[in-house]
């Protein structure tokens, strides 16, 4: 492939979730050749069987194509995947960065919402082209003037020129194909400046170390160039570098406006971040790009293997998908509960979940997940501050002189009719108002600063329930600010187990208590003995419930043809008992751990 | 460490008609007709003959369906077939229902060298056991008792079952009451399981609950304990030296032929089912279902059925068998249930209480 800038477009899509990203995308690479249709998997941007199954995209992913348009001229594109959810907003935005344009996906039945809009405005944050389309537009419920409108009024920006396809039957693809050509400037870079490559996605490879998606943004960057990453500093020499359209196409040369990736036997992900800048080393630009952003873990739990034999494998196994995530931080940790394990942190929910599903299901380890924390800042009364991610960890109340929670600012677009109800929740959230503004006749903006702990707690669920799954919702990080904040802790049969310690809002602590204890008493199996569950603070028991004793439990006849079958049904259970931890004298599942999370005090 | 070698000494027959198809009743069975029945001796005579090597038999058991819905001819040509194997028998019961346990078929038992009878009672209330679609009335049973007495079949077993709809606890009272009033040597109580594929699963009847199922249990066997019985097995209790040998076998975790449609067995390593289609059994195809048992299954099957009786388990005999001494193994888990009054480790077994009969499913999985 020959190169020059003018050929060339770089862009992203943004699109709600299940509003046809990936199968436009698909669509894309099938008319612009780079793949048949026959070697596609359905949704070729999504590798991992995981994101395929929860429909999402997690990890970015960027293609370089080739499509000759209607003007005779043959154009290379860059398409950048971005990921779709709040716990991954800055590499959207390094995503994005890495683009001059964005094709805004607006499915013709949904209209807007409130995701997509965050995108867009990240986009536009970023002085992205939007370049409109309404898709889905085969549906009978189609109504694409309908969605253009919904972009004029929401977004502010011109829908005239968007175009209507259909990404399933692949209905004016062409169309979209030119208007990329004619509407997304090409890259203008020096190219005889310094280097400049915008880092925006990597991953591990165990023959060539971390391999570097990069967009160069100014100069150029040839196989055995020393170089050096601003943020990290750290300095390399390229070994590799190439496109992939899907397949790799290696190249001596990277030139500016180009997509690629790069490699120079980088051993740790950690030291390569998304927003960095690869410079020259010998001749380097005297300022990095901006936009730059440390990230770091949100939410932190603690993880154990059920089976205590399983740590070591437990320990390869994040040692190996941190090598491809470097937001998953992991340090060991002991609980007297639970054993050895580590406490690890997230960018979100979302992000612990697929860590956990991954860690389940890739390397077949049972896990037991304590629920998730944030991280406290607690300062003592001798002045100092200790951060805190673990609840058992909390200092005794004596020494503390407060504890501040991290906020967010979160934005909640709902159908008017919901507001009231949003702004309860948000209310019995410890939510304190920013802004109520209208989007457009029916919806509405709301912006509330809310402790990061009652998003993890269970803000999702009581959101979806209180507008009918209605609203969505975006946060960021926002300020640290003093809670009345106490350490709860949960007693089994007396001993406190140190994985169900929780940190509670003081006015809440008696329902939260109550409600941690009544949940766990659905999933705690009985014993032969009458169990009891005790919530207490300060060593205070506040609230109690009992898990009956287990007084029959066999099967009552057992003659000839009976035998093999109860035992058939006796190794299912077994199976089911694997799962367990041993707490003291009490069996103990996995959910027991998370109920902290789920419960609802509405039941109380 | 040792396999099972020896022969099976226990024999089971099974005779799958009945008069009329209980409710409750999962077991494979059908309706009684004279041509099926006749078919399906010849069949069971040739798998009788082919498979029961061991001429030297302890027990021997017919069971059924209902053994008795069979007519006087049937029932003497079965009684017949098996005589040649009772030579050193030592307990020979037949499953009867009170109603078809006629005063010929009683003196055929006799003639044939039967020593022990199980009838299934099922309930002393006659509503409630019409309800159940049962046939006879708590005066059959007397008389059938009676009967059986005269002629000299003196080990009698009487079933119950616990938990069936309507029956109170005062009811419950009332049934033992009767039954001991009969003066049998054994009594079987069976909390109500509803199956799949019987009218009570069809009419969503609900089996008792644990508390129900369990205090019933219990006043049952405070009430039989007071009368000098031995509640020697889960679900069943003797007058001391009646317990019943055959039964024994299951839960000695022994061999057994199972011979008849649906029978099960357990030979050579192998526990078997035989087929349960009528039709191929008489036309002498025999599918059976096997499970072939390893050593580690029948580790497991001894834990499950030797806690099953007072006996408990031997725990020498356990680790010549299995290589390890199952207490010290446990000896966290058993000690805290010999704690809880749910085990008891005697004379080097490991025995249950009456308590943890009532709970054993728990305790083996705390165990295996």
């Amino acid at each position: 492939m020959n190169f020059d800038q003018k050929y060339t477009r770089n862009f992203s899509i943004i699109a709600h979730i299940d509003h046809g990203k990936s199968t436009l995308a698909d669509r894309i690479l099938e008319l612009t050749g780079a793949v048949s249709t026959r070697e596609m998997k359905d949704q070729i941007l999504d590798s991992m069987d995981l994101e395929r199954e929860r429909g999402i995209t997690i990890k970015l992913n960027a293609v370089t194509l080739s499509y000759k348009s209607d003007d005779g001229n043959t154009y290379i594109f860059n398409l950048i995947d971005t990921p779709g959810h709040v716990d991954f907003t800055y590499e959207v935005s390094r995503s994005l960065a890495a683009c001059e344009g964005a094709v805004l996906v607006v499915d013709a039945t949904q209209g807007v919402e409130a995701q997509t809009l965050a995108n867009v405005y990240l986009a536009i944050d970023n002085d992205l082209a939007i370049l409109p389309v309404i898709n889905k537009i085969d549906l009978p419920s189609a109504m694409p003037e309908w969605a253009k409108e919904e972009i004029e009024k929401r977004i502010g920006i011109s829908s005239e020129e968007a175009v209507e396809v259909s990404a399933k039957t692949g209905l004016h693809i062409h169309e979209l194909l030119e208007a990329i050509v004619k509407e997304i400037p090409a890259p203008n870079g020096d190219e005889n400046a310094p280097l400049k490559a915008l880092i925006f996605d990597s991953y591990y490879d165990s023959y060539r170390g971390v391999v570097i998606l990069i967009r160069i943004k100014e100069g150029s960057v040839k196989v055995g160039d020393h170089i050096k990453l601003m943020q990290s500093n750290k300095d390399y020499i390229v070994t590799e570098l190439g496109i992939r359209s899907p397949d790799e196409i290696k190249l001596k040369e990277l030139k500016c406006g180009q997509v690629g990736f790069l490699c120079a036997q980088i051993k740790d992900i950690r030291d390569v971040r998304p927003g960095d800048t690869v410079t020259s080393f010998d001749k380097p630009a005297s300022k990095a790009l901006p936009g730059y952003r440390d990230i770091n873990p949100m939410v932190f739990c603690g993880l154990y293997p059920v089976d205590s034999d399983d740590y070591q494998d437990l320990k390869d196994a994040l040692e190996k998908l941190s090598l491809n995530d470097a937001s998953l931080q992991f340090v060991p940790e002991t609980s007297q509960a639970l054993g050895f394990g580590f406490r690890c942190g997230f960018l979100g929910l979302l992000h612990m979940d697929v860590i956990q599903e991954r860690l389940e299901r890739e390397y077949n380890i049972d896990l037991i997940l304590t629920a998730p924390s944030v991280i406290y800042h607690v300062y003592l009364t001798n002045g100092e501050m200790v951060p805190i991610d673990n609840p058992s960890k909390l200092p005794d109340s004596s020494k503390i002189n407060r504890i501040e929670e991290p906020y967010v600012k979160a934005n909640i677009m709902t159908p008017k009719e919901y507001v009231g109800p949003i702004m309860e929740l948000c209310q019995e959230k410890r939510g304190i108002y920013l802004d109520l503004q209208y989007f457009d006749d029916t919806r509405m903006i709301l912006v509330y600063e809310l402790p990061l702990s009652e998003i993890v707690y269970n803000f999702f669920d009581k959101l979806k329930s209180c507008t009918k799954g209605y609203a969505s919702f975006d946060y960021e990080p926002s300020i640290y600010r003093p809670s009345d904040l106490i350490k709860m802790d949960v007693l089994l049969n007396g001993q406190v187990v140190d994985a169900l310690s929780s940190i509670v809002y003081r006015p809440q602590a008696y329902n939260r208590g109550l409600g941690i204890i009544r949940r766990i008493k659905t999933v705690i199996p009985r014993q032969q003995f009458e169990i009891p569950i005790q919530a207490a603070i300060g060593g205070k028991i506040i609230a109690r419930v009992d898990v009956k004793a287990v007084r029959k439990d066999v099967l009552a006849k057992c003659y000839g043809g009976d035998i093999s079958r109860k035992k058939k049904l006796l190794e299912k259970q077994k199976e089911g008992k694997k799962r367990m931890k041993k707490v003291g004298s009490v069996e103990v599942p996995q959910e027991a751990f998370m109920s902290i999370l789920s419960i609802d005090e509405e039941e109380n | 460490m040792r396999t099972k070698t020896n022969q099976p000494s226990a024999l089971y027959i099974h005779i799958p008609f009945c008069e009329s198809i209980c409710d409750y009743c999962d077991f494979t069975k059908l309706q009684y007709f004279h041509s099926f029945a006749e078919k399906y001796l010849v069949a069971l005579k040739k798998e009788l003959n082919e498979k029961v090597t061991n001429k030297e038999l302890d027990t021997i058991y017919i069971g059924g369906g209902t053994p008795t819905s069979l007519n006087d001819e049937q029932f003497e040509e079965l009684l017949k077939m098996v005589l040649p194997l009772i030579k050193s028998v030592k307990e020979y019961t037949v499953e009867a229902n009170p109603e078809s346990l006629t005063l010929s078929k009683i003196k055929l038992l006799k003639k044939y060298g039967v020593n022990r009878v199980s009838i299934g009672v099922e309930s002393t209330n006659n509503q409630i056991l019409k309800s159940i679609n049962r046939k006879h009335t708590f005066e059959d049973v007397k008389t059938a008792v009676d009967n059986l007495r005269e002629n000299g079949i003196n080990n009698i077993n009487l079933d119950l079952i616990i938990g069936l709809p309507n029956v109170s606890f005062k009811m419950l009272g009332k049934d033992i009451y009767n039954i001991l009033s009969l003066n049998p040597n054994h009594i079987s109580c069976y909390s109500l399981t509803v199956h799949e594929h019987t009218v009570f699963y069809i009419n969503k009847i609900e089996e008792p609950n644990e508390e129900y199922s369990y205090e019933a249990y219990k006043t049952i066997n405070s009430l039989l304990e007071e009368n000098g019985f031995i509640h020697y097995e889960v679900s069943n209790w003797s007058k001391p030296g009646f317990e019943s040998l055959h039964n024994l076998t299951y839960w000695h975790n022994e061999q057994y032929y199972g011979i008849g449609l649906g029978a099960s067995g357990y030979i050579d390593n192998i526990r078997y089912k035989n087929t349960t289609n009528f039709n191929k059994y008489i036309s002498f195809i025999n599918e059976i279902e096997q499970e072939v048992v390893t050593l580690e299954d029948n580790r497991q099957y001894e834990i499950m059925l030797r806690l099953r009786t007072i006996e408990g388990i031997d725990i020498d005999a356990f680790k010549d068998q299995f290589g390890y001494d199952i207490y010290s193994t446990n000896k966290e888990v058993i000690d805290n249930y010999v704690k809880t009054g749910h085990l008891q480790i005697k004379a080097n077994r490991i025995i249950p209480t009456f308590e943890g009969m009532m709970i054993l499913d728990k305790i083996y999985l705390d165990l295996v």
